[in-house]
């Protein structure tokens, strides 16, 4: 090959291409490549530590998640709870009101009876005084027209008898 | 309550100063006719209250009094003290008061006969003796007749009231059908 023929012309430049090159990589790895590894390290670094952050900020996250979906449950069970009471409360309310609604129907009820009683034994009452009234009054003007002399004497008679023996028994009590 | 304090203290004291029984009776009169003199004449009454009248103008007609109804010395001397000690207005309490005193010192018992028709004399007497018999004392009878009682009669012997009257039985008649129960 022709290029290959040319060797020994381009030997030296070879020889100095390989020590340039040499010095180029020994400079590059002794003053470039620790900074830019370092760099890179460091960057590696941050991104290890920001994935490690992330995951931590994850964790948390889903703890929370956790927690929050256990105080979300507890909350429900609490709201489930107030309404299951408040339920009980307005069932019982009702029923006391109900209750009370009876309790107040019976008592005019029996306000009513007894209203109704009282004015029928007044009434009878009255009706028994006017008819003993009428009665007494009819039998002392047929008592007063009617009896004797005799019979005024005979009833002193049979009086003295009844208060001696009424006074004998309160004498022998006493 | 002060009246019956008073009645009781000079009835007593009148008791205690008459010493024979048989003057008890006719003092116990006299007391309860000066008691009707002031009944009859409310004047009376007036009289002695007035604070301004002189003691003698009173002692002078209560002595008057005395004289008209020849009441006895042992009440004409309670009358007096009574005038001087300003307590004759309280006259009718000790007569009152006297007159149980009269009963007790005789032993004897008042007994008021109320009755619809005058009581025969042999009625009275049997009334009388069965209560003497009862009661074991003298017995006084003061009748009184009211035709409303229609038939019968009632006793008062002190506190004790036995009602024979047919007005009672009439009464109690009603009694018991106003209280009737109806079914």
């Amino acid at each position: 090959m022709p290029q290959f023929e040319q060797v020994s012309v381009f030997s030296s430049l070879i020889f100095w291409s390989l020590i340039s090159f040499g010095l180029l990589l020994f400079l590059l790895k002794k003053y470039a490549f620790p900074p830019i590894l370092e760099m890179l390290e460091a960057r590696e670094k941050k991104i290890r530590g920001d994935i490690d952050g992330a995951e931590e900020l994850k964790k948390q996250a889903e703890e929370m998640k956790k927690e929050f979906e256990k105080q979300l449950a507890t909350a429900r069970e609490k709201a489930e709870t107030i309404i299951h009471l408040a339920h009980e409360d307005a069932k019982k309310q009702t029923e006391k009101s109900l209750a009370d609604t009876q309790a107040k129907v019976k008592q005019m009820q029996r306000e009513a009876e007894h209203e109704i009683t009282s004015s029928r034994n007044k009434l009878l009452a009255e009706i028994r005084s006017y008819t003993a009234t009428l009665t007494i009054a009819s039998t002392e003007k047929i008592l007063n027209r009617t009896i004797e002399e005799n019979d005024k004497k005979r009833l002193v008679d049979e009086s003295i008898e009844e208060v001696i023996k009424e006074l004998e028994k309160t004498h022998a009590s006493s | 309550m002060l009246e019956n304090v008073i009645g009781k203290r000079y009835a007593v004291a009148l008791s205690g100063s008459i010493k024979d029984d048989f003057k008890l009776q006719p003092a116990l009169e006299h007391l309860r006719s000066l008691v009707q003199a002031f009944e009859v004449e409310p004047s009376l009454t007036s009289f002695f209250a007035h604070p301004s009248i002189p003691m003698d103008k009173k002692e002078a007609l209560l002595s008057k009094l005395c004289d008209r109804f020849k009441v006895d010395d042992g009440v004409r001397n309670l009358v007096k003290m009574l005038n001087e000690r300003k307590k004759v207005l309280f006259l009718e309490n000790i007569a009152d008061y006297f007159e149980s005193v009269v009963d007790n010192r005789l032993n004897q018992v008042r007994v008021r006969v109320l009755s619809a028709c005058p009581l025969e004399k042999k009625q009275s007497q049997k009334l009388e003796s069965s209560l003497q018999r009862i009661l074991n004392k003298n017995i006084l009878i003061e009748t009184e007749v009211n035709e409303s009682l229609i038939g019968g009669l009632a006793l008062e012997v002190g506190s004790v009231v036995v009602d024979a009257t047919i007005k009672n039985r009439l009464a109690q008649l009603k009694r018991s059908i106003e209280q009737e129960e109806v079914g």
